[in-house]
């Protein structure tokens, strides 16, 4: 039982550093939710603001972290060109999924939207992190601010989800191996 | 000094720039997703690194736009109140823009409109 170095980084950016995030997010969206003045007590705002100040901003590292090492690390393997004459592509995951009419729309349209999509997500978890920081205790008195700053992680979260399931299933079609 | 930095940190300018600037960024994404579809010259301008291609460039480009729209829009916005509401609508329209714009089925037909005149 062992793992190569492509593999343990793809283990790193997608399973290891995409489920904190997207477990981290019901506790984000939850202490964003409850941070009300006819809900807790001015000593529990204080306590689940600190709470909510390092995991927004721990949410957004962590999505950097797994757009740049799934960008700069895994993606250069997934795309590399096979030199020519080469007819076993498995070590090419791309050229693997276009050589098949069956497969390649994992390609065209799986990997090119999570491509994409992958940014918006550390994106809108700055903003987020940046306005519960900005507001602090404010938040519990500008519902709209704190509104905002849920629909915006709600929209990371799902960029999140597209871009994760569609690494997973491209993963399980034509592994980096 | 207290007073004034109290009232510009409850209005809520910030949290609108701040939006703004995200959803800025996001409709570059899709727009330079889009254009390097559509464009040869773009697209190779956009392999700024060559191992992870076109996706180097325009990923960075969004993100460049982001960053440097922020601090503009926050300088502008911080003490104002009561535009967030407008901030949202607008927001909400560059993000859907963007976000049609990186749809792969969106940009490959306008690429294909644009490479086919």
């Amino acid at each position: 039982m062992e793992l190569s170095n492509r593999e343990t980084w793809a283990l790193i950016h997608g399973i290891i550093v995409g489920t904190v995030f997207i477990l981290a997010f019901a506790g984000g969206l939850a202490g964003l939710w409850s941070l009300r003045w006819e809900l807790v007590t001015a000593e529990g705002i204080r306590e689940r603001l600190r709470r909510l100040q390092v995991g927004t901003w721990g949410m957004a590292a962590i999505s950097w972290i797994a757009v740049m090492t799934g960008t700069y690390i895994v993606y250069p393997w997934y795309r590399a060109t096979p030199p020519e004459g080469t007819t076993d592509l498995s070590d090419y995951p791309r050229s693997l999924l276009l050589s098949d009419p069956g497969t390649d729309l994992w390609h065209k349209f799986g990997m090119e939207w999570k491509e994409h999509i992958a940014f918006v997500v550390p994106i809108l978890a700055t903003a987020v992190a940046f306005i519960v920081t900005y507001y602090g205790p404010r938040l519990a008195d500008r519902p709209l601010v704190r509104y905002t700053a849920m629909a915006a992680f709600t929209l990371a979260f799902a960029a999140a989800g597209i871009a994760s399931v569609f690494g997973a299933l491209i993963t399980k079609v034509a592994p980096i191996l | 000094m207290d007073v004034q930095q109290s009232d510009s940190r409850s209005a809520d300018g910030a949290a609108a720039a701040a939006i703004l600037a995200a959803a800025i960024g996001v409709v570059f994404l899709g727009i330079f997703a889009t254009l390097s579809e559509a464009n040869t010259d773009f697209h190779d301008f956009a392999d700024w690194w060559h191992r992870v291609g076109p996706l180097s460039g325009k990923s960075s480009l969004g993100l460049i736009i982001w960053l440097a729209s922020w601090p503009f829009l926050h300088l502008a916005l911080f003490r104002r109140d009561g535009i967030l509401q407008a901030a949202i609508v607008v927001s909400a329209v560059l993000f859907i823009a963007g976000m049609i714009l990186m749809f792969p089925p969106v940009f490959e037909r306008i690429a294909e409109i644009f490479i086919s005149e």
